[in-house]
């Protein structure tokens, strides 16, 4: 019973965040109306500033000395409370700093032009320009939006496809030879036909990113139903059980665990294949942001752009990380 | 229908030959049930059905044949291809430039996986900043890397090698780290030195770990180099599905996308072959250990 409630809250959370993205995805055609304050978001919003000179904003010496009193004081702060302050936050910090004062000096000392190798202070002053003026929240809304809808439909077509597939053999001899054939291309390789098909926008890109976490959802799903040991499947119908029950209170709880890793697995593919998408296929997006600031070379927008991204990344990770601990705790 | 202008096999050959086929193994099959086995005879009527329905659809105009190339013209495309040396020359520079990040990755991973699983003091600093770089996708350090080493060869290279780095890695590590504690102290009490029991107990013990995450670097490896080449690159498979979607031809996409899909099951399944190898030998674990205490046995003239 326990772990029927916990399915069903699970399942309700997943309806709830698909239904709250129906209305963006009746909508996904976002350019229009950003067409109607005028163009395209990349002509009126994009930040042409001049030139940023290293140390205009932020003086590098004041930030390498306060990184280096902020790493000091955590230290400090640790050996006072060893309890309360975690030793992994102190270490990642460290060495997060180490590495900021390391590369702010190297760019300090001109020993690499700050054209190909912007300095964190300017990196940091550019990321805040950007969410000064609106521009940086547009792109991680939209790249945000695209990836849960393909998301959700990967988990709302994989899970039960894979379900199918490992039960009905008949269906599986017919379906799983085109699918393997399907799985071993690389998503981005369909980019030019996904292009082709559904034109540039948010449909190819939600394409792409839906086979990547498709698979690994389908194929653990599948793995999973196919391990259900079959004494309890037996010992189930032995004891009067129907189908039905079979299904929902066998194997769909033995192969749980192996669905969310699934679902993990999924979604840091997706992920790569968001980015992928977006620097070709689409006009918005974080992928977009930084392409369209290659071409500038605005060196200081790629950069801030690759860290917004492996922030957000981590940020998803240790929740799906989390939740399948929590989740899986009682096998 | 000036698609099947210049095709050389007409569509209907198509049909006919994949009727036939369905039709004879029916028969074959209500004649004699054991002779084909169900699963072969429902995946081979999978894919006819497939490829019926394929050239069907695009022969009766329901789908428009510049969307979705019919199978007719796909093979037509890929021998023209093969006979001008086109689809070869696409090949190797993809070979070439994934190899080549592929050895980058494996000769950086290996070793420092080793002395990171060896080292544990040094994996704790260091874990939190490579979860960092980790974390970013490969083709988002594509525009950085293009700005650094500029078009061409590099900058495909670096986010490959990229790609398949951390897998490598972070198996080696753990690999090393699973190393049985009993083992090691073996060759220990035997009188081995370090070099010893990394030759004789962590190496072979870890070997499979490895391997496994050298396939899944690969499987990453593979998505990253398709990405890169469509971006980045001016040849290679990705540069023709990219080029052959601007000219809107679309069978020269189809081939490169069955290319790119050969090519990547062909080296899932040698890699596979070279897993199943050495996990095969690890069952004789213990043996492997015997022969490396003979070896030390003799070194220390026992």
């Amino acid at each position: 019973m326990e772990f029927r409630k916990k399915v069903f809250a699970l399942a309700a959370v997943m309806a709830l965040g698909f239904l709250l993205l129906v209305p963006f995805a009746v909508t996904y055609g976002a350019e229009q109306v950003y067409d109607q304050k005028g163009g395209p978001v990349d002509t009126w919003n994009r930040p042409l500033e001049k030139e940023f000179k290293v140390g205009e904003v932020y003086d590098p010496v004041h930030f390498m000395i306060g990184v280096a009193i902020g790493v000091v004081i955590l230290h400090l702060l640790k050996s006072k409370f060893p309890k309360i302050v975690p030793v992994v936050l102190v270490r990642a910090l460290t060495s997060v700093g180490v590495v900021l004062i390391a590369w702010e000096m190297i760019v300090y000392m001109q020993l690499v032009r700050s054209v190909l190798l912007p300095p964190p202070t300017t990196v940091i002053a550019k990321l805040q320009g950007h969410w000064g003026k609106d521009y940086l929240q547009i792109h991680i809304l939209a790249s945000l939006q695209r990836l849960f809808i393909a998301f959700f439909l990967a988990v709302f077509t994989g899970v039960p496809l894979g379900f199918i597939v490992a039960n009905f053999r008949r269906f599986s001899d017919y379906v799983d030879p085109i699918l393997n054939l399907i799985r071993v291309i690389p998503p981005p390789a369909w980019l030019p036909f996904a292009i082709l098909w559904f034109g540039i926008g948010n449909p190819p890109s939600i394409y792409i990113i839906w086979l990547g976490c498709f698979f690994p959802i389908f194929m653990n799903t599948m793995r999973g139903i196919r391990n259900t040991q079959q004494i309890h499947i037996e010992s189930v119908l032995n004891l009067g059980g129907k189908r039905m029950d079979v299904y929902g209170r066998v194997m769909l709880p033995s192969a749980f665990p192996t669905i969310f890793t699934g679902v993990r697995i999924g979604f840091g593919i997706g992920w790569v294949c968001l980015i992928t998408a977006e620097l070709v296929a689409v006009d918005a997006g974080l992928g977009w942001m930084i392409e369209d600031a290659r071409n500038l070379l605005d060196t200081p927008t790629v950069l801030g752009g690759m860290v917004v991204i492996s922030m957000l990344g981590i940020i998803f990770d240790t929740i799906l990380r989390k939740s399948e601990q929590a989740i899986v705790r009682w096998q | 229908m000036d698609i099947w202008g210049r095709c050389e096999i007409h569509p209907l050959v198509v049909i006919a030959i994949i009727s036939g086929v369905i039709l004879t193994t029916t028969l074959f099959r209500n004649y004699s049930e054991t002779a084909i086995s169900e699963k072969f005879y429902n995946s081979l009527m999978a894919w006819s059905l497939f490829i019926l329905f394929w050239e069907g659809t695009i022969y009766l105009e329901i789908i428009k044949s510049m969307l979705l190339a019919p199978p007719s013209v796909i093979l037509t495309k890929a021998f023209y291809f093969l006979e001008k040396g086109y689809l070869q020359i696409n090949i190797v520079s993809t070979l070439r430039r994934f190899v080549a990040g592929f050895f980058i990755a494996l000769v950086l991973a290996v070793p420092l996986g080793i002395a990171l699983g060896l080292f544990r003091k040094a994996y704790e600093w260091i874990a939190p900043l490579l979860d960092f770089i980790r974390m970013i996708p490969p083709p988002a350090i594509l525009p950085f890397a293009i700005i650094l080493l500029g078009i061409g060869e590099s900058p495909a290279v670096f986010v490959i090698a990229l790609g398949c780095f951390f897998p490598v890695l972070l198996n080696t590590v753990q690999g090393v780290r699973e190393a049985e504690k009993l083992h090691v102290e073996v060759v220990q009490t035997l009188g081995g030195d370090r070099m010893d029991v990394l030759r004789h107990v962590i190496v072979p013990s870890a070997l499979p770990t490895i391997l496994t995450g050298i396939r899944i670097g690969f499987g990453i490896g593979w998505l990253v180099l398709v990405s890169a080449e469509i971006v980045a690159a001016d040849s290679g498979l990705g540069f023709m599905i990219e080029g052959a979607r601007n000219r809107l031809e679309t069978p020269t996409v189809f081939v490169g996308m069955m290319t790119v899909c050969a090519m990547g099951l062909a080296m899932d399944v040698f890699l596979k072959k070279i897993e199943g190898f050495f996990i095969l030998r690890r069952g004789g674990g213990f043996l492997q250990l015997e022969s490396g205490i003979t070896k030390i046995n003799k070194k220390n003239n026992l």
